[in-house]
Protein backbone atom coordinates (compact mmCIF):
# COMPACT_ATOMS: atom_id res chain seq x y z
CA UNK A 1 0.00 0.00 0.00
CA UNK A 2 1.03 3.57 -0.74
CA UNK A 3 2.51 5.24 2.52
CA UNK A 4 1.81 8.43 2.05
CA UNK A 5 2.51 8.95 5.93
CA UNK A 6 6.29 8.62 5.88
CA UNK A 7 7.00 11.89 3.63
CA UNK A 8 10.22 12.96 5.66
CA UNK A 9 12.92 13.54 3.22
CA UNK A 10 15.58 11.25 3.72
CA UNK A 11 19.09 11.94 4.96
CA UNK A 12 21.84 12.11 3.20
CA UNK A 13 24.07 14.36 0.63
CA UNK A 14 21.97 16.27 -1.24
CA UNK A 15 21.80 19.44 -3.40
CA UNK A 16 19.07 20.47 -5.67
CA UNK A 17 17.04 18.96 -8.47
CA UNK A 18 19.22 19.34 -11.34
CA UNK A 19 18.06 20.53 -14.86
CA UNK A 20 15.83 18.72 -16.20
CA UNK A 21 15.01 18.63 -19.97
CA UNK A 22 11.49 17.34 -20.10
CA UNK A 23 10.94 20.65 -18.72
CA UNK A 24 13.45 23.72 -20.25
CA UNK A 25 11.14 26.87 -19.70
CA UNK A 26 10.08 29.06 -17.05
CA UNK A 27 7.05 26.88 -16.40
CA UNK A 28 7.90 24.13 -13.90
CA UNK A 29 4.27 22.50 -13.27
CA UNK A 30 4.54 20.03 -14.94
CA UNK A 31 8.16 19.08 -13.34
CA UNK A 32 6.99 18.92 -9.84
CA UNK A 33 3.96 17.45 -10.81
CA UNK A 34 5.43 14.26 -12.68
CA UNK A 35 8.03 13.52 -10.14
CA UNK A 36 5.31 13.24 -7.85
CA UNK A 37 3.78 10.81 -9.97
CA UNK A 38 6.86 8.89 -11.10
CA UNK A 39 7.25 8.48 -6.86
CA UNK A 40 4.02 7.27 -6.27
CA UNK A 41 4.00 4.96 -9.26
CA UNK A 42 7.87 3.89 -8.30
CA UNK A 43 6.47 3.37 -4.56
CA UNK A 44 4.21 1.26 -5.74
CA UNK A 45 5.67 -1.17 -8.44
CA UNK A 46 8.70 -1.65 -6.05
CA UNK A 47 6.36 -2.95 -3.30
CA UNK A 48 4.24 -4.51 -4.85
CA UNK A 49 7.45 -6.57 -6.07
CA UNK A 50 8.94 -6.58 -3.12
CA UNK A 51 12.02 -4.38 -4.05
CA UNK A 52 13.57 -1.72 -1.81
CA UNK A 53 11.96 1.44 -2.19
CA UNK A 54 15.44 3.16 -2.13
CA UNK A 55 15.81 4.14 -5.78
CA UNK A 56 12.30 6.20 -5.29
CA UNK A 57 14.18 8.74 -3.16
CA UNK A 58 15.21 10.64 -6.04
CA UNK A 59 11.77 11.45 -7.07
CA UNK A 60 10.72 12.32 -3.72
CA UNK A 61 13.51 14.51 -3.09
CA UNK A 62 12.90 16.45 -6.12
CA UNK A 63 9.58 17.10 -6.14
CA UNK A 64 9.87 17.69 -1.99
CA UNK A 65 12.23 20.55 -3.47
CA UNK A 66 9.94 21.87 -6.27
CA UNK A 67 6.30 21.67 -5.19
CA UNK A 68 4.78 24.02 -2.68
CA UNK A 69 3.96 22.36 0.31
CA UNK A 70 0.39 22.96 0.19
CA UNK A 71 -0.14 21.24 -3.09
CA UNK A 72 1.64 18.37 -1.66
CA UNK A 73 -0.54 17.97 1.22
CA UNK A 74 -3.41 18.67 -0.57
CA UNK A 75 -2.74 15.76 -3.50
CA UNK A 76 -1.68 13.58 -0.18
CA UNK A 77 -4.93 14.22 1.28
CA UNK A 78 -6.52 13.69 -2.27
CA UNK A 79 -4.54 9.91 -2.36
CA UNK A 80 -5.44 8.88 1.31
CA UNK A 81 -9.36 9.63 0.18
CA UNK A 82 -9.35 8.07 -3.22
CA UNK A 83 -10.29 10.85 -5.42
CA UNK A 84 -7.09 11.92 -6.31
CA UNK A 85 -6.86 12.42 -9.81
CA UNK A 86 -3.57 11.41 -11.32
CA UNK A 87 -2.93 7.71 -12.93
CA UNK A 88 -0.83 6.05 -10.06
CA UNK B 1 -2.56 68.29 -56.48
CA UNK B 2 -5.59 66.87 -57.90
CA UNK B 3 -7.99 64.09 -56.88
CA UNK B 4 -6.58 61.54 -59.54
CA UNK B 5 -2.78 62.03 -57.86
CA UNK B 6 -3.42 61.61 -54.51
CA UNK B 7 -6.41 58.96 -54.77
CA UNK B 8 -6.53 55.54 -55.88
CA UNK B 9 -2.76 54.00 -55.49
CA UNK B 10 -3.54 50.47 -54.88
CA UNK B 11 -0.20 49.74 -55.74
CA UNK B 12 1.54 51.86 -53.52
CA UNK B 13 -1.15 50.82 -50.52
CA UNK B 14 -0.58 47.55 -50.71
CA UNK B 15 3.22 48.17 -50.77
CA UNK B 16 3.42 50.01 -47.89
CA UNK B 17 1.78 47.95 -46.05
CA UNK B 18 3.17 44.45 -46.77
CA UNK B 19 6.74 45.39 -46.12
CA UNK B 20 6.69 47.01 -43.00
CA UNK B 21 4.97 43.50 -41.66
CA UNK B 22 8.14 41.75 -43.37
CA UNK B 23 10.12 43.84 -41.53
CA UNK B 24 7.90 43.53 -37.99
CA UNK B 25 8.34 39.85 -38.54
CA UNK B 26 12.10 39.76 -38.96
CA UNK B 27 12.48 41.83 -36.07
CA UNK B 28 10.63 39.55 -34.05
CA UNK B 29 12.08 35.98 -34.88
CA UNK B 30 15.13 36.67 -33.95
CA UNK B 31 13.64 38.76 -30.51
CA UNK B 32 11.55 35.87 -29.70
CA UNK B 33 14.99 33.06 -30.36
CA UNK B 34 16.71 35.15 -27.63
CA UNK B 35 13.80 35.79 -25.24
CA UNK B 36 14.43 32.45 -24.86
CA UNK B 37 18.05 31.81 -25.19
CA UNK B 38 18.29 34.09 -21.71
CA UNK B 39 16.42 31.72 -20.22
CA UNK B 40 19.84 29.96 -19.98
CA UNK B 41 20.61 26.97 -17.62
CA UNK B 42 22.32 27.73 -14.61
CA UNK B 43 22.57 24.46 -12.42
CA UNK B 44 21.14 25.98 -9.15
CA UNK B 45 23.20 24.89 -5.75
CA UNK B 46 19.70 25.40 -4.23
CA UNK B 47 16.14 26.28 -4.81
CA UNK B 48 13.46 28.55 -2.91
CA UNK B 49 10.02 28.59 -3.06
CA UNK B 50 7.89 32.07 -3.04
CA UNK B 51 4.30 31.55 -2.58
CA UNK B 52 2.39 34.68 -2.74
CA UNK B 53 -1.16 35.54 -0.46
CA UNK B 54 -3.20 37.87 0.15
CA UNK B 55 -1.27 39.97 1.59
CA UNK B 56 2.04 38.08 2.22
CA UNK B 57 5.02 35.99 1.08
CA UNK B 58 5.93 32.65 1.91
CA UNK B 59 9.20 31.00 1.26
CA UNK B 60 9.91 27.33 1.21
CA UNK B 61 13.92 25.94 1.68
CA UNK B 62 12.84 22.38 1.46
CA UNK B 63 15.83 21.28 -0.26
CA UNK B 64 17.41 19.89 3.59
CA UNK B 65 14.70 20.27 5.27
CA UNK B 66 11.10 22.16 6.05
CA UNK B 67 11.58 25.83 6.83
CA UNK B 68 9.02 27.27 5.88
CA UNK B 69 8.16 31.21 7.19
CA UNK B 70 5.90 34.03 6.34
CA UNK B 71 7.23 37.46 5.20
CA UNK B 72 4.58 40.38 6.29
CA UNK B 73 5.26 43.74 5.79
CA UNK B 74 6.56 45.85 8.91
CA UNK B 75 3.58 47.55 9.73
CA UNK B 76 4.29 51.80 10.15
CA UNK B 77 4.35 51.44 13.81
CA UNK B 78 6.65 48.62 14.02
CA UNK B 79 9.21 50.47 12.11
CA UNK B 80 12.73 50.78 14.18
CA UNK B 81 15.20 54.38 12.87
CA UNK B 82 16.50 53.66 9.60
CA UNK B 83 13.99 50.76 8.74
CA UNK B 84 11.96 51.93 4.81
CA UNK B 85 8.21 52.22 5.09
CA UNK B 86 6.30 50.23 2.98
CA UNK B 87 9.75 47.80 2.20
CA UNK B 88 10.78 46.44 4.93
CA UNK B 89 9.69 43.28 6.47
CA UNK B 90 9.59 40.90 9.49
CA UNK B 91 11.79 37.64 7.98
CA UNK B 92 13.88 38.69 5.16
CA UNK B 93 14.83 35.53 2.51
CA UNK B 94 18.38 35.36 3.24
CA UNK B 95 20.88 33.92 0.30
CA UNK B 96 24.23 33.49 0.06
CA UNK B 97 25.75 35.43 -2.58
CA UNK B 98 27.61 33.81 -5.89
CA UNK B 99 25.12 31.05 -5.65
CA UNK B 100 22.91 30.05 -8.20
CA UNK B 101 19.56 30.22 -6.53
CA UNK B 102 16.20 28.69 -8.40
CA UNK B 103 12.85 30.41 -7.18
CA UNK B 104 9.86 28.78 -7.95
CA UNK B 105 6.90 30.97 -7.52
CA UNK B 106 2.97 30.38 -7.14
CA UNK B 107 0.26 32.05 -5.79
CA UNK B 108 -2.35 30.60 -3.61
CA UNK B 109 -5.01 33.21 -4.36
CA UNK B 110 -4.91 35.68 -6.90
CA UNK B 111 -2.24 36.97 -9.28
CA UNK B 112 0.82 38.62 -7.94
CA UNK B 113 4.42 38.99 -8.78
CA UNK B 114 7.87 38.53 -7.33
CA UNK B 115 9.54 41.59 -8.03
CA UNK B 116 13.41 42.58 -7.47
CA UNK B 117 14.46 45.40 -9.88
CA UNK B 118 17.63 45.77 -8.53
CA UNK B 119 18.71 42.44 -9.67
CA UNK B 120 16.84 41.92 -12.54
CA UNK B 121 13.77 39.67 -11.55
CA UNK B 122 10.45 40.17 -12.67
CA UNK B 123 8.09 36.52 -12.02
CA UNK B 124 4.00 36.16 -11.78
CA UNK B 125 3.02 34.14 -9.06
CA UNK B 126 -0.34 32.32 -10.91
CA UNK B 127 -2.44 30.04 -9.01
CA UNK B 128 -2.06 26.72 -10.06
CA UNK B 129 0.95 27.35 -11.84
CA UNK B 130 4.83 26.95 -10.57
CA UNK B 131 6.96 29.63 -12.29
CA UNK B 132 10.61 29.40 -12.09
CA UNK B 133 13.37 32.02 -12.45
CA UNK B 134 17.01 31.54 -11.51
CA UNK B 135 19.70 34.17 -10.49
CA UNK B 136 23.41 34.68 -9.48
CA UNK B 137 23.68 37.77 -7.19
CA UNK B 138 27.05 38.80 -6.65
CA UNK B 139 27.17 41.61 -4.27
CA UNK B 140 25.85 41.39 -0.84
CA UNK B 141 23.32 43.38 0.35
CA UNK B 142 19.58 44.11 1.06
CA UNK B 143 17.42 43.80 -1.54
CA UNK B 144 13.67 45.35 -1.77
CA UNK B 145 10.93 44.58 -4.25
CA UNK B 146 7.27 45.02 -4.36
CA UNK B 147 4.08 42.94 -5.16
CA UNK B 148 3.54 43.62 -9.43
CA UNK B 149 0.65 42.73 -10.04
CA UNK B 150 -2.39 44.54 -8.70
CA UNK B 151 -3.78 41.56 -5.95
CA UNK B 152 -6.34 43.70 -3.96
CA UNK B 153 -6.57 46.51 -1.16
CA UNK B 154 -3.13 45.51 0.66
CA UNK B 155 -1.38 44.83 -2.60
CA UNK B 156 1.25 47.81 -2.26
CA UNK B 157 2.13 46.57 1.32
CA UNK B 158 3.40 42.86 0.62
CA UNK B 159 7.21 43.69 -0.30
CA UNK B 160 9.84 41.37 -0.83
CA UNK B 161 13.38 41.35 1.05
CA UNK B 162 16.20 39.34 0.26
CA UNK B 163 19.19 39.25 2.27
CA UNK B 164 22.41 38.65 0.04
CA UNK B 165 25.47 37.44 2.81
CA UNK B 166 28.50 36.32 1.61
Amino acid sequence: MLDVEAQEPPKGKWSTPPFDPRFPNQNQTRNCYQNFLDYHRCLKTRTRRGKSTQPCEYYFRVYHSLCPSSWVESWNEQIKNGTFAGKI
Amino acid sequence: LTNTSISDAQEMETIWTILPAIILILIALPSLRILYLTDEINNPSFTIKSIGHQWYWTYEYTDYGGLIFNSYMLPPLFLEPGDLRLLDVDNRVVLPVEAPVRMMITSQDVLHSWTVPSLGLKTDAIPGRLNQTTFTATRPGVYYGQCSEICGANHSFMPIVLELIP
